[in-house]
């Protein structure tokens, strides 16, 4: 078995609407220590909400929150992915980006 | 774990301590004198402290004025010098001017006593409070005592918690609705024009931050126009015309049903949104609304939601 500290997905812009931020590898387990979103817009403030697997009441890790023009989001914690498992969002517009650090282990 | 969030620049949001919950203390060294028979409203040229710039030491000093909706407990003291002729002395704290909240009485004493009145009350970002006083010892006048520990004290504590939380106006979520208005009543007019129009309907006072986006939305059942001339509805923030919901340069026998919304980010402070009615030719815009119910129409309603 490999542990890899990585960056695990991003930096890269979240689309406005729903999209998949990270699919995960079979049989692999990511342990995801930090994410960070950083609102580029400068004007506007951009809500946000992440799920796994969607982005659905019941699948949500994150319930829609407003990341202030220039501001951003800091997650210091532990949320576990496992396998094909994917991380999702929901932003208001376009203008946030990601960064997902962790410890990818296969 | 936690999650945290930043502006841009770099300061962390987050609900402030109690440190700096909403609260006042206010009191006097100036004579404050009770004419006999007659409610003194006090004056407080002094401050302890004044958390949510709800006193102001010289513009109506009397007032506590909330900036921030909630719950509130309220204190007041005075104490009368010792008098023992007529039967009482009354502590009120007053609501806006007109609404005594709470009173309380207590009898003529040769001794001065300090003399207390208190209410927890839910209030409106924009009321006020005040503290009077009365004696009917037919002596006038009653000088209040401001010996150290016995001046007057008015003090004001918000209960529910001070934060602006991390998105913008305070207390609210995302989709919250933040001001509702409906009436069933009929406006018409030939005379107001697009510049001077009439109010229809008004939201109350609220609160903004200056970059949360709401969403003003508007229902007017019953609109006619009994002219040929421009005329229509218009959408006001305070003073200013953000822009028409409906308008027609004809005439429109038959009522119509307008349904309206629009999207935008106010600046921070409070404001007021307003359906408006003008007709600049002369000729009758009017809108017939109901009360609801089988076979009648609904009200006009504004409402404002929180958009993001």
């Amino acid at each position: 078995m490999a542990d890899v500290l990585s960056r695990i997905a991003g930096p890269a812009a979240v689309a406005s609407g729903t999209s998949t931020l990270f699919t995960g590898t079979a049989a692999h387990v990511y342990s995801i220590k930090q994410i960070r979103i950083v609102n580029t817009d400068a004007v506007n403030a951009i809500t946000i909400k992440l799920g796994i697997g969607g982005v659905a009441a019941a699948n949500l890790i994150l319930p829609t929150v407003s990341i202030d023009a220039g501001g951003w989001a800091e997650f210091d914690g532990l949320i576990t992915l496992a396998g094909t498992e994917t991380l999702q969002a929901n932003a208001s517009a376009a203008g946030l980006t990601m960064t997902v650090s962790g410890l990818d282990q296969s | 774990m936690a999650w945290k969030f930043f502006t841009s620049a770099g300061a962390e949001k987050r609900a402030p301590s109690s440190a700096i919950n909403p609260m006042a203390r206010a009191t006097t060294a100036a004579t404050q004198n009770v004419t006999n028979a007659a409610f003194l409203v006090l004056a407080f040229e002094l401050e302890d402290y004044d958390t949510d710039t709800m006193h102001d030491l010289v513009t109506n000093n009397s007032r506590m004025t909330i900036q921030r909706t909630g719950t509130y407990f309220i204190r007041g003291q005075v104490t009368f010098p010792g008098n023992a002729t007529g039967s009482v002395r009354q502590l009120q704290i007053l609501k806006n001017g007109a609404t005594v909240v709470q009173e309380s009485r207590v009898p003529q004493n040769a001794t001065a006593i300090p003399q207390f009145v208190t209410a927890t009350v839910q209030a409106t970002a924009g009321d006020y409070f005040e503290l009077r006083c009365a004696q009917d010892s037919t002596t006038t006048p009653l000088a209040l005592v401001l010996a150290a520990g016995f001046p007057p004290v008015f003090e004001i504590t918000k209960l529910d918690g001070a934060f602006v939380n991390y998105v913008g106006v305070p207390g609210s979520l995302v989709g919250q609705e933040l001001a509702y208005n409906e009436t069933g009543a009929t406006f018409s007019s030939t005379t107001a024009t697009e510049a001077a129009p009439l109010d229809v309907l008004a939201t109350s006072s609220i609160t903004l931050d200056g970059v949360t986006p709401i969403i003003v939305e508007v229902f007017m059942p019953g609109v006619a126009n009994g002219g040929a001339a421009s005329s229509g509805f218009s959408l006001w923030e305070d003073t200013t015309d953000k822009g028409r919901l409906f308008d027609s340069n004809g005439a429109v026998v038959n009522a119509v049903h307008v349904s309206s919304k629009r999207r935008f980010t106010p600046s921070a402070g409070s404001h007021v949104y307003k359906i408006r009615l003008w007709t600049n030719g002369g000729t009758n815009m009017q809108v017939v609304p109901g009360v609801g119910g089988a076979g009648t129409r609904l009200p006009i309603f504004i409402r404002v939601t929180r958009a993001a």
